[in-house]
């Protein structure tokens, strides 16, 4: 019973969700956009916590292993261990010149696993001085916050302003990348028309980063962030860690209060315009992707036109939904008349079309007249278009062809091709143009039975 | 001075184009919120539900204008600029319109440009004149 009025519901809802072409609210992204960057400061965090813990138990053993060696040499060496302290030696030394760890500098203090800084390591090594003393067993008087990690280094009020600043355009900027790659791969994954596609990979992504963030910051990044924060905003010794999760956490905040419709219209608009960088790249992958699929140009591949292997008539552009014109020779479908086509001896032919160079833009006026009248099949509809179009149209731009002479002009894109809405019904425009001026003179809207 | 004409349905917003759909009773007034704005005495004109996305129009100063000027004022605003000849288009539209008791056609475009992609603005009629036949049409083209 309960399942099928569930089947039932979502049988009602799926249409509607189909036909949805709102994408999302303001609140909605708004929303979203949080979750966002909390997720991103969550796993900024996590990879520096990844990152500390695994230099560390690096550190260990070769920490370990030196003092084992050093131990061996006061003895009577082996020739296992004889060799061992230079190899370790050398080790130690490559992984200290690369050490980096993130900002935890008063919490790792305080971590029972906390190591001697790589420096106190390196300079036991060359001295080889036989100071036994324990990683753990770090004196009480080591400064906590300076463990040889730049991250770690103290700062002062003025060096506290200039990492805050430093770590608040790091902030805008992650947080500008983490908008501009959710856009590219919803872009990318649903193609320009489909916004509630598009909507469902953005807020698949962004509630993947919200839960992993929610996760990280119950789990000690909250109290982390708390810390710095309550370091860098007070008299308290803070590091450079400190002032820059201070800072990118500000500067992503920033980046959202003015990138959403928190800070009015410009801010939601300049918000979009970052968004449709990622959208407009993902796009344009996408037509790439398509066109080395199917054969044919980006742009008669966003256009809806087929690819040149389908369309055997060099010189004459199918169009959207056509079936494929005879290779040879004139054809006759209902009302018009396929014009001859180019024979493969032609030196000029080109399956794509010519591009829109030299062309008078066309414009309506009052002037325009506007008519419609239905055909029997959208075979016939084309077939006259075909016609009027006539040899070696010219692509305008996607969706858009126009005749050799200038005189007529076929418009398609693909709300044309839908059907713009429920009262609607599939249609293509052909224009009547005046050549020189450019003007619609008339606008045909080309309907068939269905 | 901005003008507000509160339509029963809210504009359609889609990848391309928004829709907006203009009842018949609406055709007078619209026709003269246009004629407003080519009179220069209106600024802008919004069209919209009392919820949702609505659109501003503003007509700029080209007179062959092949695309208005699409700009996303918020998430649910877009504003379109007109040529003189957009608007009288739309205009002319209205007025056959009015006059007739049908418009020409089911709807109009109006050609837009957003940033480097295309967006329209489409305009559709609660009442139109039915379509002619293939032939009549043929006809029509070839004289």
């Amino acid at each position: 019973m309960m399942r099928s009025m569930v089947v039932a519901q979502l049988r009602n809802t799926a249409p509607h969700l189909l036909r949805d072409q709102r994408g999302l609210t303001t609140l909605e992204y708004s929303l979203l956009f949080v979750l966002i960057i909390v997720g991103a400061i969550a796993l900024w965090g996590k990879l520096g916590q990844n990152m500390h813990s695994q230099l560390a138990s690096g550190e260990t053993a070769f920490s370990s292993a030196l003092e084992a060696a050093r131990a061996s040499n006061q003895g009577a060496p082996t020739p296992t261990n004889a060799q061992q302290p230079a190899l370790t030696n050398a080790a130690v030394a490559a992984a200290t010149s690369t050490t980096s760890t993130p900002n935890h500098g008063a919490s790792a203090a305080a971590s029972p696993t906390q190591t001697p800084g790589p420096r106190d390591t390196r300079r036991d090594a060359h001295t080889s001085k036989t100071d036994a003393r324990p990683p753990a067993a770090a004196k009480a008087s080591d400064p906590p916050l300076d463990d040889g990690d730049w991250r770690s280094k103290k700062v002062g009020t003025g060096g506290k302003v200039a990492v805050v600043a430093a770590g608040a355009v790091a902030g805008a900027a992650m947080a500008a990348g983490t908008s501009i790659a959710t856009a590219y791969v919803a872009s990318l994954a649903c193609g320009p028309g489909a916004p509630v596609c598009a909507g469902a990979v953005t807020v698949a992504i962004g509630v993947g980063l919200a839960g992993y963030g929610v996760h990280q910051l119950m789990n000690g990044g909250w109290s982390a962030l708390k810390g710095s924060f309550s370091r860098v905003f007070s008299s308290e010794d803070a590091t450079v860690g400190d002032a820059l999760s201070v800072g990118t956490t500000l500067g992503a905040a920033a980046y959202g209060i003015g990138t959403t419709g928190l800070s009015g219209a410009s801010g939601a608009a300049r918000g979009e315009a970052i968004a449709q960088v990622g959208a407009r790249a993902g796009a344009a992958t996408r037509a790439e992707i398509a066109s080395v699929l199917s054969g044919s140009t980006p742009e008669l591949a966003m256009a809806g036109v087929p690819n040149s292997a389908a369309n055997p008539v060099p010189g004459i552009v199918r169009m959207s939904g056509e079936e494929p014109a005879a290779a040879s020779g004139a054809s006759t479908t209902g009302a018009g008349k396929v014009p001859a086509a180019k024979t493969a001896a032609e030196p000029t032919t080109s399956a794509a079309p010519k591009t829109a160079t030299g062309l008078v833009r066309d414009f309506a006026t009052k002037n325009t007249k506007n008519f419609s009248a239905r055909y029997g099949s959208q075979g016939e509809a084309r077939s006259l278009a075909r016609t009027k179009l006539g040899r070696d149209p010219v692509q305008v731009e996607p969706g858009k062809l126009r005749s050799a002479d200038g005189r007529w002009q076929y418009r398609g894109k693909p709300e044309d091709l839908l059907g713009h809405g429920a009262g609607d019904s599939p249609h293509i425009h052909l224009e009547r143009l005046n050549p020189k001026t450019g003007e619609v003179l008339e606008n045909w809207h080309l309907r068939w039975d269905q | 001075m901005n003008r507000f004409v509160s339509l029963p349905n809210e504009p359609l917003i889609g990848a391309n184009e928004v829709v907006v759909e203009v009842p018949h009773d609406m055709v007078a007034a619209l026709a003269l919120e246009f004629s407003l704005l080519l009179s220069n005495l209106a600024t802008a004109l919004r069209l919209g539900a009392k919820h949702g996305a609505s659109i501003l129009i503003s007509v700029g100063h080209g007179t062959s204008v092949s695309k208005a000027t699409v700009r996303r004022q918020r998430l649910d605003t877009i504003s379109f600029e007109l040529g003189r000849n957009q608007a009288e288009y739309l205009l002319a539209a209205l007025l056959h319109a009015y006059r007739d008791g049908v418009a020409e056609v089911n709807h109009l475009h109006i050609e837009g440009i957003e940033g480097s992609g295309l967006f329209d603005l489409t305009v559709m009629f609660e009442r139109y004149r039915e379509p002619m036949s293939g032939s009549d049409a043929t006809k029509l083209m070839n004289e």
